[in-house]
């Protein structure tokens, strides 16, 4: 599968013929697709194509019906340390509400085997230092959102996978995690991103995966998938046959 | 990259889970609750010259229930099992460690809500330390297997309060999860919590 | 109207209020079916004492009827609380809390009268000793009173806790055989003005409390109740950030 010449020094996510059902509906379709060390891929698809269902599986939530979702060659459920490998981001926050964000992050920190010291850092990344003692149920969406990300930063991971995660930011935050997730990528490290908003995927990624109706239509290069299309906008509404400006 | 041992990952998760359930304002009041409530009908029996020890097998079973079963409820909200699952991916040692935390919080309150009781009215009964934790057992891996909060409180509490007090006349009551028979009583305890970590191990998220 | 049909619907989407009514309709009957066997006679509470565990289902629907408008749970529920699109469909409170209750009652009412059809036929079939007939409205009529007025009552403390936890495992212990409020009537007869206690009065002529009560009183002392409960519930419901 591995192309030669591609040097695996950092983790990579590899999805295989990845098929799964929930009765007699197919929601996943024979996925295959890799996120490679070193760049930001991106994974686009109207609403209900089957990027969250897909992730789900990458994280082990949710069992596949059949193929197979692995990080660096190991299924989620088996790694020893899984936040220092994978930093994950699904929606909402993931935090019981009544809690405060501190009291969040100490859990999973203690849970990951990872220094309490180290939530304090990731509060002051993502810009919730001021807001940590308040419950959780007082946040914004956006900083429900920030809170989500802080968790996933805990074990400084070597991969990240992020659900949607420009939804609910305000410029400023969308700006601030594009600049951050280039970081990331250039340090050589994974960064896997879903997202149904291409505004901010022509400048931040360098693969992109499209998927509509649990297949996958187009993968490559952000400059393979877009082609003749001209632009990303273009190729994405062409691939999924969505109507034109029947989504933002 | 250092890996952490097998021991030290059931470790580490059983700390997160002890942290969890302490820092839960709802654990905190219904432990407060079930205190209070202890004092205050203990006082009454006293008073109307009953057992004092009446109150443990009476209303007080009802706070171990909420306790159980709000230990594991709470994870299904605000997507919080997620977060979990990512941070502990093995299921059976998730629940494993949720279950010893579970036990550790649940027997010391329960011993100290015999102490409550036995401060107040001066009789104690010992035994009630047992049965309340595997209440609360029973109600956590009720609450596992339904994973809603209210329909799970509702049946849990229609047996004890309805159902069980109705057939209590009855050869085989002791033998049901509300009985006096300690094997069965720990069958039950474990049988259901055997199912719910089952269902747990197998299911979406 | 238009808004207490839309509460039913909500109502009707709740798992939990299913499973009320099946408890509200079933469970007497079968205590009915129990107690006949037992041989022991029952005297003038006959049939009526086995509807008293249905209030369970009263209970449960009045307080899931305002719970399930704060509650969130289940892993994609997107964070949304269903209180903010309902303020957003009726904007006054009041309205609100009115279709609410008119709902709730008219669900609860029904149910009791179900029940009651079913239990007193049941007793009646199983137990020779019994008779049940029209001469029992008035009591019939008493146990719906009393199923609306529990119900409203556990409507009225949700409100005020927001969370179902609280009303349901104290309102559901209470009815139960170990009731603290009948506990406390041993500490002082004005307990006996609780509001279970007092409601009772409105179908059992035999209640087991120290000071005795006439239907209509019961009934009014209950109705006072639920008018300041509610009422302290309505205040801040409508004074809070939804």
């Amino acid at each position: 599968m591995v192309p030669a010449g591609v040097a695996l020094a950092g983790d990579m996510l590899s999805i295989h013929e990845l098929t799964k059902r929930r009765g007699s509906r197919e929601i996943l379709s024979g996925l295959s697709f890799e996120a490679r060390p070193g760049r930001v891929t991106a994974f686009l698809g109207p609403n209900g194509a089957g990027k969250t269902s897909t992730l789900r599986i990458l994280l082990g939530l949710d069992s596949a019906t059949s193929g197979t979702a692995l990080i660096d060659g190991v299924p989620f459920a088996r790694l020893k340390d899984p936040l220092t490998k994978v930093g994950a981001l699904l929606d909402g926050s993931g935090a019981h509400r009544s809690r405060t964000a501190r009291a969040h992050l100490r859990w999973i920190a203690a849970a990951g085997g990872i220094p309490p010291a180290r939530v304090a850092e990731v509060l002051a990344v993502v810009g919730l230092t001021d807001d940590a003692r308040r419950r959780v149920r007082s946040y914004s969406l956006g900083m429900s959102r920030r809170l989500g990300l802080a968790a996933a930063l805990l074990g400084d991971p070597e991969i990240l996978v992020l659900d949607e995660p420009v939804n609910g930011l305000d410029p400023e935050g969308i700006r601030w995690i594009r600049t951050f997730l280039r970081e990331r990528a250039e340090t050589g490290r994974t960064v896997l991103l879903s997202s149904h908003f291409l505004g901010e995927v022509a400048e931040t990624v360098d693969d992109a995966v499209v998927i509509h109706q649990g297949q996958i239509v187009a993968q490559g290069t952000l400059s393979e998938v877009v082609g003749e299309h001209g632009t990303i906008e273009d190729a994405y509404f062409a691939l999924t046959g969505a109507p034109r400006g029947g989504l933002r | 990259m250092r890996q952490r041992s097998d021991i030290r990952v059931l470790t580490d998760a059983f700390r997160a889970e002890l942290l969890k359930l302490v820092t839960l304002p709802a654990i905190q009041y219904t432990v407060l609750g079930i205190w209070a409530v202890t004092a205050l009908i203990t006082v009454a029996l006293v008073n109307a010259g009953q057992d004092n020890t009446d109150v443990l097998s009476g209303p007080v079973p009802a706070g171990f229930v909420v306790l159980g079963l709000l230990s594991m409820t709470s994870e299904y909200q605000g997507g919080q099992i997620r977060t979990t699952l990512v941070a502990v991916p093995r299921r059976i040692t998730a629940y494993v460690a949720r279950l010893v935390a579970i036990v550790v919080v649940t027997g010391p309150v329960a011993g100290a809500t015999v102490a409550v009781n036995a401060l107040v009215g001066g009789r104690a009964d010992g035994r009630a330390i047992g049965y309340l934790t595997a209440t609360a057992l029973i109600a956590q891996a009720v609450g596992a297997l339904l994973r809603r909060t209210v329909p799970a409180l509702v049946g849990l509490l229609t047996y004890y309060f309805v159902i069980g007090p109705l057939v209590r006349d009855r050869s085989f009551a002791e033998y049901l999860p509300d009985g006096t028979n300690w094997l069965a009583l720990s069958v039950w305890a474990a049988g259901i919590t055997a199912l719910a970590l089952a269902a747990f191990h197998t299911r979406d998220a | 109207m238009k808004l207490i049909h839309a509460e039913l619907i909500k109502l009707a989407s709740l798992l939990s209020a299913w499973i009320a009514a099946g408890l509200a309709t079933i469970l007497p009957a079968a205590v009915a079916v129990l107690n006949s066997r037992s041989q022991v006679s029952r005297g003038i509470d006959a049939g009526f004492q086995d509807l008293a565990p249905g209030v369970i289902g009263a209970i449960v629907i009045g307080v899931v009827a305002v719970s399930s408008e704060y509650l969130v749970e289940g892993a994609e529920s997107g964070g949304g609380r269903q209180i903010t699109t309902s303020l957003t469909a009726v904007a006054s409170r009041s309205r609100f809390l009115l279709a609410k209750a008119a709902a709730v009652a008219v669900t609860v009412a029904l149910l009791a009268l179900l029940s009651s059809a079913i239990t007193l036929t049941t007793t009646s079939l199983t137990d020779e000793t019994v008779s049940v007939g029209t001469a029992d409205l008035p009591r019939v009529a008493g146990v719906t009173a009393y199923w609306i007025l529990t119900a409203l009552l556990a409507s009225g403390i949700t409100l005020v806790t927001r969370s179902g936890i609280v009303p349901l495992t104290f309102c559901i212990v209470n009815m139960s055989v170990v009731s603290v409020s009948f506990l406390l009537t041993k500490l002082t007869s004005w307990a006996n003005y609780l509001p279970d206690l007092a409601g009772m009065h409105l179908f059992l002529r035999d209640v087991h409390g120290s000071v005795d009560i006439a239907p209509l009183t019961g009934g009014l002392v209950m109705g006072l109740w639920v008018v300041v409960v509610a009422g302290i519930g309505f205040i801040v419901f409508r004074r809070r950030d939804a």
